[in-house]
């Protein structure tokens, strides 16, 4: 089987690529209106939305993203995932509920849809709709670049293929993206995250095992191998240090429920009591599927360590390169398909926020309306993947810390506004106005002035404490704002 | 005493923006920050005295918390006065324990690699295992009280009855 192992892998990865098209096409014929293409119809059942709301989580950016941050830096971005729980708690408690009831209210089919709603506000829209732009661009970035960087390493492997460039696997990543996208919308998005959750919770658990087995003495030895080297990268901060560990749990806890292709999702759902058990099928997925994260990394970095594997040339290449040489050709292939399928259905879900706020929003808010809406959204799904294409493509940062970014940005701009405004009449549209602002000028500045933070604290923490700051004070240093009544209503329950 | 959560929230923010504002003002030494491997260029080694600022990193983590629990608490102001006393209690209750469980790890020093847990050391154990599953225990209370704490489907469904008629 061994000397198949080429052939088995891209024959997984083509037949899901065709499966891809398959479900492209179908969702094409469900897809008759705007509603359908930005809200599902709103009635998605418990497994969809639950695999949905996980398998957006992790995407391009847990799965390539956070084995390569475990190889380079130990166990600090194991915070990312260890506080997933307390994430999906604070969502559910505060947004699972809101969201679904301001679904009811005047049909939106965006989030800054909703935050005009909530805050009757145009301008507020209009911001919010600016910051998923921004958010979207790094975080749609990060999938383009995941992608392009596996399809590389496993055409490179090929013995028909003798060089192919980080570029031409964009262009062809981008093509196939872009026919999902355009074809399917949010249907084609969520019903891949069906098939990919289930891919990815039973290849995770497969290479868990593998993992295991690949050291006489499981997980102790390579945690010995490890610690030998360095003994902080094994233990509980990694060589991140505490402080900068800490300010990603924090980012990364508060900021789940700021993340506006996962929290789209729960204006979808059928009926209210869905919730309770959408819950518990997000987190054993997420849990299941968060194996491949921590394993991976670990391995490699133990390989490398003790030379029974060469450096490898980028931290990014440690998921394929542990695909690629260390497991059965099947579950390779198996995984392989199921990375594509993440990528692809979140970049869907993120081409989907993204074009509703550019065509839908931010017209809205500038009071323009836009004829044939349905054909500008697939023209600007392209756009969109192109501009993100070329961020990947010049940025020179890695797939995590692309997506990082990204997750901090959306964590600053929409925890206060979404999760606290959606839950507290007191909050005012000015405040909500500062904070948005005041959010992306931190995050933005910091990334492009390249400015260092002592003690390796994240840049998405610290946005985010200044701009829930500067929410709350304003909003109670405002006068009373007015609220719709039905809004009112819904706020009440 | 009534508990007013949005000036709960407030004196929390305030506190971590003080923390993190002092932090931002005092820089560690140079040796505080991961370096390169020096044999493969690719990894990055932990700093000398990373983990010896122990308590700056609890003071931030409490902040963490209470920002945490304002906010979690905003959750039940629609609720009337006894339940919404009792599930108070029970996440204060919660994010205490969670504290305290991110205390364990900030003063242990103990790296030893001699006894392991289930293929960690003893504090990485504890972080994977107790501080991973722990908030297991909240989701919980949302699955099992859904109805009394988050909402009924009659209430959902004559909220969209509301609605149609406000409609029409």
């Amino acid at each position: 089987m061994e000397a198949f192992r080429n052939p088995i892998i891209l024959g997984f990865v083509a037949a899901y690529m065709l499966l891809t098209v398959l479900v492209g096409i179908w969702a094409l014929r469900k897809t008759k209106s705007t509603q359908d293409f930005f809200m599902a119809g709103r009635d998605l059942g418990i497994m969809v939305t639950g695999f949905a709301v996980f398998s957006s989580l992790l995407s391009g950016f847990g799965f390539v993203g956070g084995p390569a941050l475990v190889y380079k830096m130990g166990m600090s971005s194991v915070w990312m995932f260890v506080c997933v729980i307390m994430g999906f708690n604070l969502s559910f408690f505060l947004l699972a509920k809101r969201l679904r009831l301001f679904a009811e209210i005047g049909n939106p089919i965006s989030l800054p849809d909703v935050v005009r709603l909530r805050y009757d506000n145009a301008f507020t829209q209009g911001l919010m709709a600016l910051a998923i732009i921004l958010g979207v661009l790094g975080y749609l970035a990060t999938q383009i670049l995941a992608m392009s960087i596996v399809l590389q390493d496993i055409l490179n492997a090929s013995s028909f293929i003798e060089h192919i460039s980080i570029g031409y696997c964009m262009l062809i990543s981008c093509s196939i993206l872009v026919f999902y996208s355009i074809t399917g919308g949010i249907v084609a998005s969520v019903y891949t995250d069906l098939v990919q959750g289930a891919i990815m919770i039973f290849g995770a658990i497969l290479i868990f095992f593998s993992v295991l087995n690949l050291f006489e003495g499981g997980f102790q030895e390579i945690s010995q191998i490890i610690g030998q080297d360095d003994a902080g990268a094994i233990g509980p901060w990694g060589t991140l240090g505490a402080m900068g560990s800490l300010s990603w749990l924090f980012v990364f806890m508060m900021g789940g429920a700021g993340q506006p292709h996962v929290i789209t999702k729960m204006m979808m759902y059928k009926n209210i009591s869905d919730a309770k058990y959408i819950l518990p099928t997000s987190i054993i997925g997420y849990f299941f599927s968060a194996l491949l994260w921590l394993s991976i990394g670990l391995a490699m970095r133990a390989l490398v360590i003790s030379g029974m594997h060469s450096e490898l040339s980028n931290a990014d290449m440690a998921a394929s390169v542990y695909l690629q040489y260390y497991t059965n050709p099947i579950l390779a292939g198996l995984v392989f398909a199921g990375l594509f399928a993440a990528i692809m259905s979140t970049a869907d879900a993120f081409l989907n926020i993204g074009t509703a706020a550019i065509m839908h929003d931010l017209p809205n808010a500038i009071g323009i309306k836009i004829k044939n809406d349905l054909f500008w959204a697939r023209v600007v799904t392209f756009m969109l993947t192109l501009i993100a294409a070329l961020f990947a493509r010049y940025s020179g940062d890695l797939v995590a810390i692309l997506g990082a970014f990204g997750w901090g940005t959306f964590a600053a701009a929409i925890v206060p506004v979404v999760v606290i405004g959606f839950n507290w009449k007191r909050a005012t549209p000015l405040a909500a106005n500062v904070c948005i602002t005041t959010s992306l000028l931190i995050n933005f500045s910091v990334k492009i002035l390249d400015i260092k933070i002592p003690y390796a604290i994240d840049i998405g923490a610290i946005s985010l404490i200044i701009s829930m700051l500067l929410f709350v004070s304003i909003s109670l240093l405002s006068e009373k704002p007015f609220i719709n009544k039905n809004v009112e209503a819904a706020m009440d329950l | 005493m009534k508990l007013k959560v949005d000036a709960f929230l407030l004196i929390g923010l305030i506190f971590l923006t003080l923390v993190v504002l002092y932090f931002l003002i005092i820089t560690p030494e140079v040796s505080y920050y991961q370096t390169l491997h020096s044999e493969f260029n690719g990894l990055m080694i932990s700093g000398k005295t990373a983990n010896d600022h122990s308590s700056y990193s609890f003071i931030f983590s409490f902040g963490m918390i209470w920002v945490y629990l304002g906010s979690l608490l905003l959750s039940t102001r629609h609720l009337i006065k006894e339940k919404r006393k009792n599930i108070q209690i029970v996440m204060a209750c919660f994010c205490l324990i969670y504290l305290y469980l991110l205390g364990l790890l900030i003063f242990s020093k103990d790296l030893n690699l001699q006894s392991f847990y289930f293929g960690f050391p003893r504090s990485t154990a504890v972080m994977l295992y107790l501080v991973g599953f722990f908030p297991l225990f909240l989701s919980y209370i949302y699955i099992r009280y859904f109805e009394t704490l988050i909402m009924t489907e009659e209430s959902f469904k004559s909220f969209q009855n509301f609605i149609k008629s406000q409609d029409k």
